[in-house]
């Protein structure tokens, strides 16, 4: 155990590789879960693009006025459930001119992404993602009063 | 000699470590970033699809139709709706969109190309990367819906569509 023993320089690197460990179990940690909510919300703007097609494809292809809201949000919750997500978490708003030949609906679909909090980041409070969809209903759809005017 | 050289092998297994997680979050991020452009790409898809399937409908040629009985498709109305599609929806995560419509007959096709920004990357210079979609629809009246497949339209036929959004 003099100076010059080889057993005095045997633990050099410790200190440095816990210092190490520390960082990079703090970088696991952190990174990990910035990773995990950026693909949670890209995930969720997936699905939330995918109900509002459906959901607008629903509205103008419905047989009336009557069901044709509720159609398009229960098709729009089962696009959600079928990407393995709540669709308790999901709303479906359809604004435009109605049920009507030649009328633009857009369907937006809202989704509230769940995030787990980052230690020292304020990003925990959850995200809303949204995606919309417009299409018209056909001019020359059969089942609906009134005439074409858009054509 | 040999006793030291050993020893000095110690602490840099460890720091390996933290550069191996290191290596993994880039890796993610590369993901996140590609995941990023791919709904960028299926929004841009969605868009020129619906389009394309309201240009069919709602931009029928009512002189054609009743002048002579054929069934083709507008292009300046098709050029209008498809710009009201986009501005209906206004993108998602796509920017820069630019349209082209072209019109054959009772085909009307769409094209968009337009720009998505990563994420992760979005400070690295070119980490933005453009997507671009194509869909064509075919206007068919109910007795001739069943054998409706018009010719595409030609790659020269594609005319920016001037949208002002």
């Amino acid at each position: 155990m003099t100076a010059g023993s080889p057993r005095a320089t045997g633990e050099g690197g410790f200190a440095g590789g816990a210092e190490g460990l520390l960082f990079g179990c703090l970088l696991f940690v952190v990174g990990t879960l910035l990773a995990a909510n950026a693909w949670a919300v890209v995930d969720a703007k997936l699905a939330a693009d995918a109900a509002s097609r459906e959901a607008a494809r629903t509205y103008v292809e419905a047989p009336d006025a009557a069901v044709a809201t509720a159609e398009a949000v229960a098709a729009a919750r089962a696009a959600i459930a079928g990407y393995g997500r709540a669709p308790g978490r999901s709303s479906t708003s359809v604004t435009g001119g109605g049920f009507g030949r030649c009328e633009r609906i857009t369907v937006t679909v809202a989704y509230a992404v769940p995030l787990v909090a980052l230690p020292g980041i304020q990003a925990g409070r959850g995200e809303v993602v949204r995606a919309a969809h417009s299409e018209v209903v056909d001019p020359y759809r059969s089942g609906l009063p009134g005439v074409a005017s858009c054509a | 000699m040999r006793v030291t050289a050993e020893g000095a092998e110690e602490g840099s297994v460890l720091a390996l470590v933290p550069a191996g997680f290191l290596v993994l979050l880039v890796l993610a991020a590369i993901a996140v970033d590609s995941a990023v452009a791919l709904l960028g790409q299926r929004q841009l898809a969605d868009l020129t699809a619906a389009a394309a399937n309201d240009a069919a409908g709602a931009a029928l040629s009512d002189r054609a139709f009743y002048g002579s009985g054929v069934v083709e498709v507008d292009p300046t109305a098709a050029a209008r709706v498809a710009c009201d599609v986009l501005a209906a929806t206004g993108g998602g995560a796509v920017h820069g969109i630019r349209l082209w419509v072209a019109v054959a007959g009772p085909v009307v096709a769409v094209r968009a190309s337009g720009s998505v920004d990563a994420v992760f990357g979005r400070r690295l210079p070119g980490t933005t990367r453009t997507v671009s979609a194509a869909a064509a629809a075919t206007a068919a009246t109910a007795a001739t819906a069943a054998g409706a497949a018009g010719g595409a339209p030609a790659p020269a036929a594609f005319a920016p569509a001037d949208c002002h959004i």
